[in-house]
């Protein structure tokens, strides 16, 4: 150890006394942390950068290229008229009607299982929400075309009962069809969004409040409803995402006869491409990535807004 | 919609607590529970039911027997299992040094990392075909293995959460001073203190890839690849008991998949250390 | 603050069972109005269900509790009129410390300058009103405890009900915050119920100290008296450290401990003599002589000597095997230097004996 005084009194550098290091091991080791803190994760950001951040600034570059490469806007102005306006109102639609209801569903079943007292419940609804979660397309649709499709089991049971589903003219075809779909992995993602969340409502609260002379609609209105606001609403959000960005399920069940933004992208890539409108494909990628960066990002600040409070 | 989150498992509840205050499934949401399952069961049964009809209305299991000798099976399912593992061994290389570094040495950059993580999370799969198609040389995508990169992007907010929390939950750093303390090489850090926490982790952001893999069917049909999701649509252009069953299969995949991924979760939470009084 | 009446609390026969474990076992209690009583016992030994008995957050298999004479046992929580404050995280998370003690007051509909004046004047008598607008999660334990005492406070209830309410709390704040709320206790005249496992903050505080082990009330008395006169081996034991060491019966009620004859102060299962038995000593008893010394005592070598502030603890092993803790004034200790034979015999004239 007694080379110690020697390194210390030969080094420029701030070397700390004690330890066989030599007296230039501190002033490479700078240069290293340097570049090491950042050299670390620079396959991580390249590779994201080629094969996400590439194609991504793509679509947006060429929503707002003309085909002989100058500056437009015409794209993304084509992309809000006729048959593509309908298509996002459409698309917005079924994403509204599908995030609430199965929200609200979601929630319900979520609760139950929450407060269940039997933990196998609890497992097994854990295990099919995940399951059912990332169920679609054509897996699903024939799922629902073999339960109530025109010759689906429950359809021909219902008949039994003398309930005939397409007396209407109703198909699993329509909007309705479609949103009912929809639910089947809407409500496993708002299952597995959301059960932390109640999971975080502490029992002293509920007995904080009634020990207080509170009752138990008291407790949701002051209490509970204010801290699963925030989290609530999140999930509606990411909900909405999930069903706005769907394209395999949509696909499969519709084949054109609903107009939904992710397919018209769809059709556009196979070739379907209108002549003096070839980037219009793009814009209507853009304004997808618009609307779903909105949710989203909406959802990023509600989950930190609740995470505060029911931190367990 | 390749949104492969799983439930948190719960804790246990304190014995001999009070049962005034409990709630506890009234008839009301018991019944709605009931409704609830019913809507997801009867699909699952419906299918079955379809799948096992024969012409004559007689039901036979015949049709799984069928699925190996579908036209194409051999060649789809060797593609999509090729995906599969080019995904996995991607997302392995990438993730676990690029996590494991941010957690040890380079804390201030995980917020960014997650950030960048959580990205397809924003960028429909549909708009990132488009963007793929207009931006990747033709030589690139002549190749299958340009969805197993891309594959890699999609999965990356759940494998990212999944090594995040796993790297999280036992403080690495702490552990790998208190060895490196010791006089332990890297290697023996690497492979003895840190791959040991985290092995639930990896197992369980594999899990979670394959699942990804194995249902994706956006880019793949877009970039007109015949990987197993796509396969069954084509399949169920011809012949819909045998696309049907092979739905069901699917899912059956899917299920036995994240209960792998619930076991290793366990594992991965038994390893937490136990805060509060003895 | 307005004066109110105090409350007289009676629990009468209290069973309750989990199962195979009974938590209490035909548990009697009476609390006289304006009285700070503690129940002190180890986890598990029924002082928590007790309370919540009370509380009503938890019902009795038999049994009643009565309240100035009206059995309120099939009442629920919320129209007992208790005010209960928990060991934690019971603050509501989305409301500020003015919000929290309001609640009461909000769910029993009164006006909104009622609300606001109650918090306002409960605020202060905790000393918190600098934290009044502040989030329960921006919050210290300690504050968020006062805080909790206040909103439990504003409903002006008949009896006050605490679940541990420091465990979760430091050291230091602790002994502040114990001190707080018997302050606030006194100040506001009302009938207490406090549990706790830490003997010094029972000691400290209360009026009356409740032992309780495995269901059952072990002893009932003041302070000091619990100290000085255990009615077990059990609360001899939990409150304040003690000796246990090999003894002799010498007579129906006397045994022979440190050489010394004392009386035996529990009664004993006809216990011949000459059997060997276990005595309790508390440490601050054992007195020490020379070894030549005339006079009872025990012979020993001195073991260990540990200096602990205005207190210094030695050790000492007997020639028995047996191990002696002593306490003695720190300037006293000089001469008991480890390795040291000596003889130590004892102060009390009494003990608690078990088998």
């Amino acid at each position: 150890m007694n080379k110690t005084a020697t390194s210390v009194a030969g080094s420029d550098d701030l070397t700390v006394a004690g330890g066989n290091s030599g007296h230039g091991y501190r002033h490479k080791s700078r240069i290293r942390t340097n570049f090491g803190i950042y050299g670390g994760v620079f396959p991580f950001f390249i590779y994201a950068l080629l094969f996400f951040g590439l194609p991504t600034f793509r679509v947006v570059y060429l929503a707002f290229q003309n085909q002989d490469g100058g500056w437009t806007l015409s794209n993304v102005r084509e992309s809000v008229k006729g048959i593509y306006l309908l298509s996002f109102e459409r698309s917005l639609e079924l994403s509204a009607v599908s995030s609430i209801t199965g929200a609200i569903l979601g929630f319900t079943a979520a609760y139950a299982i929450a407060i269940s007292s039997r933990p196998a419940l609890r497992r097994v609804v854990q295990t099919a929400s995940g399951v059912f979660a990332n169920t679609g397309g054509v897996p699903l649709a024939f799922m629902f075309i073999a339960t109530i499709g025109t010759y689906g089991l429950v359809t021909k049971a219902l008949k039994v009962f003398g309930i005939d589903l397409y007396a209407g003219g109703w198909t699993l075809f329509t909007f309705t069809g479609l949103v009912l779909v929809y639910l089947f992995f809407q409500i496993p993602l708002m299952i597995i969004v959301i059960l932390p969340a109640i999971d975080g409502l502490r029992l002293e609260w509920r007995e904080a409040a009634a020990s207080l002379g509170g009752s138990k609609w008291q407790f949701w209105r002051y209490v509970a409803g204010p801290l699963l606001l925030p989290p609530f609403t999140g999930a509606v959000l990411l909900l909405f995402a999930n069903s706005f960005a769907a394209y395999a399920t949509a696909s499969a069940l519709t084949s054109g006869t609903i107009p939904l933004v992710p397919l018209q992208i769809g059709s556009l890539v196979s070739g379907n491409v209108i002549a003096d409108r070839a980037n219009l494909g793009y814009a209507l990628g853009f304004g997808m990535i618009v609307i779903i960066g909105i949710v989203m990002g909406s959802y990023a600040y509600l989950e930190k807004r609740s995470a505060k409070w029911l931190r367990r | 919609m390749a949104t492969a989150i799983t439930a948190p498992p719960k804790k246990a509840p304190k014995s001999g607590r009070s049962m005034v205050l409990v709630p506890k499934i009234g008839p009301g949401l018991g019944f709605g529970l009931f409704v609830v399952g019913f809507y997801f069961l009867m699909p699952v049964i419906s299918a079955f039911e379809f799948s096992i009809r024969d012409i004559n209305d007689t039901y036979s299991l015949g049709v799984y027997g069928r699925i190996t000798s579908a036209p194409d099976f051999g060649t789809v399912m060797w593609l999509t299992a090729r995906l599969a593992i080019t995904t996995v061994l991607i997302t392995i290389l990438i993730m676990v040094p690029t996590v494991t570094f941010v957690h040890l040495k380079a804390k201030k950059l995980r917020r960014l990392v997650e950030f960048v993580s959580l990205l397809p999370l924003v960028i429909p799969p549909v708009v990132l075909v488009l963007g793929v198609l207009a931006s990747m040389p033709t030589s690139v995508k002549g190749s299958p293995m340009l969805l197993a990169f891309e594959y890699v992007m999609l999965a990356m907010p759940y494998t990212f959460r999944a090594l995040d929390s796993g790297l999280g939950a036992v403080d690495v750093g702490t552990l790998v001073d208190a060895a490196r303390g010791l006089g332990a090489p890297w290697r023996m850090v690497f492979f003895r203190i840190i791959g040991p926490n985290i092995q639930s982790a990896i197992l369980g952001s594999i899990f979670l890839t394959v699942a990804l893999v194995l249902g994706e069917y956006t880019m793949a049909s877009l970039m007109l690849w015949e990987t197993f999701p796509t396969w069954i649509a084509t399949i169920g252009q011809s012949e819909a008991s045998l696309a049907v069953a092979l739905s069901i299969f699917s899912l059956g995949f899917a299920w036995i998949l994240l209960l792998a991924l619930s076991a290793a979760e366990r594992r991965q939470k038994g390893k937490k250390p136990s805060g509060g009084e003895a | 603050m307005t004066t109110q009446t105090s409350s007289d609390v009676e629990l009468k026969a209290l069973r309750r069972t989990f199962g195979d474990v009974v938590a209490l076992d035909s548990f009697n209690l009476h609390i006289e109005p304006g009285e700070l009583i503690s129940l002190l016992g180890p986890s598990g030994c029924g002082k928590t269900t007790a309370l919540r008995m009370v509380a009503g957050l938890d019902q009795p298999d038999s049994g009643a509790v009565v309240v100035n004479g009206v059995n309120i046992t099939a009442l629920p929580p919320s129209k007992r009129d208790m005010g209960m404050v928990f060991q934690a995280y019971s603050l509501f998370p989305n409301m500020t410390a003015r919000q929290n003690v309001a609640f009461g007051l909000q769910v029993r509909k009164r006006g909104k300058s009622e609300r606001e004046k109650k918090a306002q004047e409960l605020l202060e008598l905790v000393d918190l009103i600098a934290q009044a607008d502040r989030y329960p999660h921006q919050m210290s334990g300690g504050q968020q405890q006062r805080v909790a005492l206040a909103r439990a406070l504003a409903i002006e209830p008949k009896v006050l009900l605490l679940d541990e309410p420091l465990s979760a709390l430091d050291a230091k704040v602790r002994t502040q915050l114990r001190d707080e709320i018997r302050r606030v206790q006194q100040e506001v005249g009302i009938t207490t119920i406090f549990v706790t496992h830490d003997q010094e903050e029972a000691m400290a505080i209360s009026d009356r100290v409740g032992v309780m082990n495995k269901g059952n009330l072990e002893q009932l008395d003041a302070p000091n008296v619990v100290y000085s006169d255990p009615a077990t081996p059990f609360v001899a034991s939990f409150v304040g450290a003690m000796n246990r060491l090999t003894a002799r019966v010498i007579d129906t009620q006397m045994v022979e401990v440190l050489g010394t004859p004392l009386a035996i102060s529990n009664s004993m299962h006809g216990q011949s003599v000459g059997t060997t038995v276990r005595a309790l000593v508390r440490p601050e008893h054992v007195v020490f002589s020379d070894v030549d010394s005339s006079g009872h005592g025990a012979i020993g070598t001195i073991f260990d000597r540990s200096f602990r502030g205005a207190m210094s603890r030695i050790v000492v092993t007997l020639e028995n095997g047996d191990s002696v803790n002593a306490d003695l004034a720190s300037n006293q200790v000089h001469d008991l230097t480890p390795g040291r034979r000596i003889k130590i015999g004892t102060s009390a004239s009494k003990a608690l004996v078990e088998n």
